[in-house]
């Protein structure tokens, strides 16, 4: 599970108030073989986050599972934009710089461009006398892979020759989508080996790195055609590209469409036209194909 | 010798002991097995306990306790909406 992830649940339990809710039951299938053998599992599953301010309005949403580096770095983008937000001088200065935020960033991903970035800069306007008293930075929205200064020391690991990048959880961000995806941040094992071009990372990344992976092959062997993401990697990889290439750019149109809405009042229209799933339907879109052509009992 | 009637009169005490009258299951089955009364009683068959760690957040008990906090804190707040329940297994 993402929240038995070590570093991942103090990083998040330090940086949010942490709340989960049910939006409804989650479908189940219980299938009797005879004999006392019986399985079961959960069916048409999704979750959604929601970052919002203290009262409730929504700020960022990420659809369905991520990987715990992509996860992290979502969400260390997301505290961005809640400072850049939080910095605007009124409520109306605050809306229009969330629908400007989320239109440009639909607009991009859906062209195939990499998602812009919040940067936190020192505000060179400031005086010094002023910095004392007054947040001295200001957060930009601009263009990835350009020069950023990360928190904490960097540490220089080797890569093996050939293998990709890995990024650390700010390059992560920063990088290219399917570039990042399909990078492997959670198999470091494979790829942190020997000599080869050399890479810096954070200290913050590299323990995320260094934790076991939480992904799994499809016991099947097959894969999702998922954009950006190497055949061979497992399904919390193909959540992942999915929900940067799919999911992403049509969560960034609703939130500018929607304006800085409450959360709660979001969470409908996002369930139900991002991820194809109507809370209000008890057949959650499944009723058609569970009794239309093949007769389930009720 | 003389140990013999207190070995009786200690072996008599513990088969007519409450517990051991209402409860005919010696424990090594009971590792295997659960009591009748406990699946007649509606507890979940083995394997279908559900209930789950919801990992290692500190997750408040609700969204509007998470908000309350935020204004405190002013931090942002993080919402983790899912089908289910996040405690359990089926989730």
């Amino acid at each position: 599970m993402l929240f038995s992830h070590r570093e991942l649940a103090s990083w998040l339990s330090s940086s949010f108030e942490c709340a989960w809710e049910s939006v409804r039951d989650v479908p189940k299938v219980t299938v009797d073989f005879g004999g006392g053998n019986v399985v079961r599992r959960t069916l048409h599953g999704n979750v959604v986050t929601w970052v919002t301010d203290a009262d409730g309005r929504v700020v960022e949403a990420l659809g369905g599972l991520y990987e715990p580096g992509a996860y992290r770095a979502r969400l260390e983008q997301s505290l961005l934009v809640s400072a850049m937000l939080s910095k605007c001088p009124d409520g109306a200065a605050r809306d229009a710089a969330f629908a400007d935020y989320h239109a440009r960033q639909a607009e991009r991903i859906a062209a195939g461009s990499a998602p812009l970035v919040v940067r936190k800069e020192m505000d060179p306007s400031l005086a010094l006398s002023k910095m004392r008293i007054e947040d001295p930075f200001k957060y930009v929205l601009s263009e990835p892979g350009s020069a950023y200064v990360h928190a904490g020391p960097p540490i220089t690991i080797r890569l093996a020759e050939g293998a990709p990048a890995v990024f650390g959880s700010k390059g992560l961000a920063e990088a290219p989508v399917r570039q990042s995806v399909a990078a492997g941040t959670d198999a470091p094992s494979q790829s942190i080996t020997t000599l080869g071009a050399a890479k810096t990372l954070t200290e913050r990344s590299e323990s995320l790195l260094r934790t076991p992976p939480l992904d799994r092959p499809r016991p099947s062997g097959d894969t999702i055609d998922a954009p950006g993401v190497r055949a061979d990697r497992g399904l919390l990889a193909q959540d992942t590209a999915a929900g940067e290439t799919v999911h992403r750019p049509a969560i960034h149109a609703l939130l500018a469409k929607s304006g800085r809405a409450a959360y709660t009042a979001l969470s409908k229209p996002l369930y139900r036209d991002v991820l194809h799933l109507d809370l209000d339907d008890p057949w959650l879109g499944l009723g058609g194909l569970l009794f239309g052509t093949y007769p389930f009992e009720k | 010798m003389r140990l013999v009637p207190l070995l009786a009169l200690g072996l008599l005490s513990v088969l007519a002991s409450p517990s051991r009258a209402e409860d005919p299951y010696d424990t090594s089955k009971r590792v295997a097995e659960r009591p009748a009364r406990d699946v007649a009683g509606g507890a979940a068959p083995l394997g279908f306990d559900t209930r789950a760690e919801p990992g290692l957040v500190r997750w408040h008990a609700d969204a509007p306790a998470a908000l309350a906090a935020a204004k405190l804190s002013g931090k942002p707040v993080l919402v983790f909406q899912i089908l289910g329940r996040l405690d359990d297994e089926f989730c």
